[in-house]
């Protein structure tokens, strides 16, 4: 499940607020669901609102239509029970969220009951397209939401337990990180790692047998051999999986790994996911850096719960991470769900230069102080691919800052005050009737001065 | 920066106003803004006069108002300030305590440029309306970087000068912005066509062109 579309009639800066959330026209998946979003703005524009809406909307949708007969339109009540009345006016104002399930969930109150302010909410389920039969998920989607506070330490409840705070309609499928112990997801992949490492023994086991028997002849100790090696190559260890395809990708930059040789001989060595240097010696987890953490934590419940057809909310997945990782870091979460749809809300231009320009979504404020999204596009020529002014994968960083972040200049005021002088070097040095010893002089302050420059000088 | 010609006032009541309080070297009233009653017509006889752009940076501010329907045969501005991005800016500082309302003094200026500008002192040698300010004069530009500087045939001092005036009036605040918008001029021109008509950042085409030869 994806959503496409978001209306939200009035709530706090939002009014009269739409957002289409589909590919445009012109494009290969023209009119689908984006599958990534990424939401900017000034602080206080409400990206992070707009995470939590989502999140708390994908999650009465999700649950409610998939008990109602959704081939006409249906109406459900939900409760309110988490004492979070910050969303009561949004639901008393009006919200409608559209799904790529050909769904469109109508959020209001209903008009009979007396006390506006009680815990029951309705919901009124329509069709998009008649026509169109609506799929309800099945067990894959999950909702995950990061929010931009998340303890890195094991102070939170685990994922057996019950949350605080905003209650989840269903827990086993939707997880807010904020109330969760981001290592307690360690779990699901521990019992796969046993599971591997059991099915592991009993095949070590069969070869054995077979190689015991002295009338084997040496194809089929061969055979046998390449049986269990196409074994192991169809069903990776889930720990080499993990440290060689996602991890370890990032970790090898702060010279660090997943340790994934393991002995199993004691409990405390598959209790939680172990890191060690590049060279080999183990790094305790509480010693780990806060960005480090991050995103080993972070990653846990993407590879341990593997959503499929889900939706991922990120609120700041830059947070304590250097650049690098930073250019990186939205395709390192996206590859560990499949089919699913990601929203991140960030500060970092950076993090942006890993979009499409149709799946940026710019928050700024109007002159009434109610917040709209800048389009990269004259809307008068239509939403289209050919139509679009900004394109954030084809700018340096630079150009990120400048045309999707408005920064106006490129550096500090005083690159402009040497750019100056560089410029009038550069003129005197082209004066035919300089000496040639000058020259040199004034070559030698200008090599200088164009190093401190970087040499950006066109 | 190009020079501007503040030599025509189209509002008569303000103009004699002005005049008169200059010749009995009178305070004039404390500068509150949109309040005073010849407000209007100063920033639209501005306008008039800078052609809607910034006077400092030469960007467009203001891009429509200043057809003739608009004011009335005083030369009084009859309609509301359309929308714009400037504010009325006192070169010197200094004579906004007395001399507020002085037209020698004001000009529009956008409003980053003015903020930027702040209390800074000034030095006329850089004042757009100076009948002296010539700026193919006074300024050279790099047009790879398209950055203004001095020009380098001048005097140590009043190199020294100008460098301090561009860098206080924002000269090359928006060299990103003028980077574009003659950026595709000059390739249209190099491609042997037409290019679009020059509105901003004339002096910098200006000098851009004499720069590569183009005239």
């Amino acid at each position: 499940m994806k959503v496409t579309a978001l209306y939200i009639k009035e709530f706090n800066q939002f009014k009269d607020f739409r957002l289409d959330l589909t590919y445009p026209e012109g494009h290969p998946k023209a009119g689908q669901a984006l599958e990534k979003v990424c939401l900017i703005g000034q602080s206080g524009t409400g990206k992070t609102s707009l995470i939590e809406i989502l999140y708390k909307a994908s999650n009465v949708t999700s649950v409610l239509a998939k008990s109602l007969n959704l081939h006409r339109s249906s109406k459900d009540t939900f409760h309110n029970d988490n004492n979070d009345n910050k969303f009561i006016e949004l639901f008393l104002n009006g919200l409608e969220v559209s799904f790529n399930n050909n769904l469109t969930a109508k959020f209001f109150k209903d008009n009979k009951s007396n006390n506006p302010f009680n815990d029951t909410f309705d919901v009124f389920f329509q069709e998009i397209e008649q026509e169109k039969e609506i799929t309800v998920d099945d067990n894959t989607f999950k909702l995950f939401l990061y929010p931009s506070e998340m303890e890195l330490s094991k102070s939170k409840k685990s994922l057996k337990e019950e949350p605080e705070g905003f209650k989840p309609i269903d827990k086993e499928r939707f997880f807010d990180f904020g109330n969760y112990d981001l290592q307690s997801s360690w779990t699901t992949i521990n019992q796969a790692i046993i599971k591997d490492r059991e099915v592991e023994i009993k095949k070590s086991l069969e070869i054995s047998k077979i190689l015991q028997n002295p009338n084997i002849s040496q194809e089929e100790v061969l055979k046998a051999r390449s049986e269990f090696l196409a074994w192991r190559k169809s069903s990776p260890n889930p720990l080499v999986d993990l440290a060689e395809n996602y991890l370890d990708k990032i970790l090898n930059r702060f010279n660090l790994k997943v340790k994934t040789e393991l002995d199993f001989e004691k409990t405390e060595d598959i209790k939680t996911i172990k890191i060690q240097t590049q060279q080999g010696k183990d790094i305790p987890f509480e010693e780990l850096s806060t960005g480090t953490k991050q995103v080993i934590l972070t990653a846990l419940p993407l590879y341990g719960l593997k959503p499929e057809k889900s939706i991922i909310l990120f609120d700041e997945p830059e947070r304590s991470l250097y650049p690098d990782i930073q250019t990186e870091i939205v395709n390192f979460y996206t590859s560990m769900a499949k089919d699913s749809q990601f929203f991140f809300a960030t500060h970092s231009p950076l993090v942006a230069s890993a979009f499409e320009p149709w799946e940026i979504v710019e928050l700024k404020f109007n002159d009434e102080g109610h917040v709209y999204q800048e389009l990269y596009y004259d809307p008068a020529k239509g939403r289209h691919v050919d139509n679009y002014t900004i394109y954030p994968q084809y700018l340096t960083w630079t150009g990120i800052l400048q045309k999707v972040f408005d920064l106006d200049q490129e550096g500090n005021g005083l690159r402009n005050r040497q750019l100056m002088r560089v410029a009038m070097l550069e003129a005197q040095l082209k004066n035919k009737e300089l000496g040639l010893e000058d020259k040199k002089e004034k070559f030698e302050e200008y090599k200088k001065l164009a190093t401190l420059l970087n040499w950006e000088l066109k | 920066m190009r020079k501007i010609d503040k030599s025509i006032i189209l509002s008569k009541v303000y103009k004699a106003w002005e005049e008169a309080l200059e010749h009995k070297q009178e305070v004039h009233p404390k500068y509150n803004s949109s309040k005073f009653s010849f407000y209007k017509d100063i920033v639209m006889n501005l306008y008039y006069c800078q052609n809607g752009l910034c006077a400092y940076t030469e960007k467009a501010i203001l891009l429509s108002g200043l057809e003739a329907e608009n004011w009335s045969e005083e030369g009084r501005y009859i309609n509301s300030i359309p929308f714009h991005f400037g504010e009325l800016e006192h070169f010197d500082e200094s004579l906004k305590e007395n001399k507020a309302w002085l037209w020698d003094n004001l000009l529009m200026v956008e409003s980053k440029i003015n903020r930027k500008k702040s209390t800074k002192t000034v030095d006329t040698i850089l004042k757009p309306d100076n009948p002296e300010y010539d700026p193919f004069a006074l300024l050279a530009y790099n047009h790879e970087t398209h950055i203004f500087y001095p020009n380098p045939n001048l005097d140590e001092h009043s190199i020294e000068r100008i460098a301090e005036m561009i860098d206080t009036l924002g000269l090359n605040y928006v060299k990103d912005w003028r980077k574009q918008y003659i950026s595709e001029r000059i390739k249209a021109i190099d491609f042997g066509l037409e290019p679009e008509p020059v509105k901003e950042y004339v002096t910098a085409y200006e000098m851009t062109l004499r720069n590569l030869s183009f005239e």
